[in-house]
């Protein structure tokens, strides 16, 4: 007795018709996700963590075009445009976080995951301070 | 042959092989990279060492295959920081363990394509709830739907290629001690 465990798999077929069903199943439902993004409203309000801790939170509908960085951090660069904010620049080595690009709409957000930053978009506010 | 002598040999036969594998999901990785310089979301890849997990769980078993993710988290730690060994780490956990429960529950009837696809999007998912937690952020999770259409076209790119090449894969289970 070998003893891998390896008996108690039991060998399944390659391929089967029904794997299509499936597949087209999970397909709509990523499409159907993503439409549901798309309808999200534009968002208010744009709030911008590094560490779990907010630095600035931003009234996206009143806020002037600007780039700027957090101070103490100088790693990122946001840019603020027609209401939209992105990530500008930053230090990671993967860039995705500057790919994403330009957000609007509640609940998207954009991350840079070694830098451990967040801009969060939401739609009311919860904020205290706004900075136009 | 006296069953000590078989145990020792066959222990030895697991050993390199899981190295060898190791070895290979490296190459497979460094490949990836080379092929996709441009990354286009987050957590968008092809997972071709995903092909070299999927092998090992199936015609190895857990112990090999937990061995594997561990490894490469290792590799990954040493190659690429903490916080992409974290992901490599619940990614490969997800995935491994999603799709041992499939073998499982599915008694031969989910086809392997199935739970290489499965596969594939819980280790994006694995990673997402991560990525999630490191921020705090419960937006991070608006990514998911990308995640599930990448994931099912990794899971059928690897389940493919898997098939494609397991003629060749057999061949080495000549070695193991009878």
């Amino acid at each position: 007795m070998s003893g891998t465990g390896q008996e108690v798999l039991a060998s399944p077929r390659f391929f089967k018709k029904s794997d299509i069903i499936i597949i087209l199943l999970i397909i709509s439902a990523a499409i159907g996700f993503l439409l549901w993004q798309r309808a999200m409203p534009t968002a208010t309000t744009a709030t911008i963590s590094i560490d779990s801790a907010v630095q600035r939170t931003i009234d996206l509908s009143t806020a002037k075009d600007e780039i700027f960085k957090i101070d103490g951090h100088d790693n990122i660069t946001f840019e603020i445009k027609d209401g939209a904010i992105r990530i500008m620049e930053s230090d990671c080595h993967d860039r995705i976080c500057i790919r994403a690009g330009f957000i609007s709409k509640k609940g998207q957000s954009a991350v840079c995951l070694p830098n451990r930053t967040v801009v969060e978009l939401s739609g009311d506010g919860d904020i205290d301070v706004v900075i136009a | 042959m006296p069953d000590s002598q078989y145990r020792r040999r066959e222990l030895t036969y697991k050993i390199v092989l899981t190295a060898i594998l190791f070895a290979l999901a490296i190459v497979l990785s460094m490949v990836e990279n080379i092929i996709t310089p441009a990354q286009l979301f987050a957590g968008v890849k092809l997972g071709l060492s995903n092909i070299v997990t999927m092998y090992c769980l199936f015609f190895m078993g857990v112990k090999p295959t937990a061995a594997l993710v561990i490894l490469k988290a290792f590799f990954t730690l040493l190659t690429r920081g903490l916080i992409a060994s974290m992901l490599a780490l619940t990614g490969g956990a997800f995935s491994v363990l999603i799709m041992l429960l499939l073998l499982w529950l599915g008694r031969g009837k989910i086809s392997y394509l199935i739970i290489s696809v499965a596969g594939a999007v819980a280790h994006n998912t694995g990673q997402l709830i991560l990525a999630s937690w490191l921020t705090k952020s419960l937006y991070t999770l608006y990514y998911f739907p990308i995640l599930l259409l990448s994931g099912v076209g990794a899971g059928v790119v690897t389940g493919i290629t898997l098939r494609a090449v397991m003629p060749a894969i057999k061949r080495v289970s000549e070695y193991r001690p009878k």
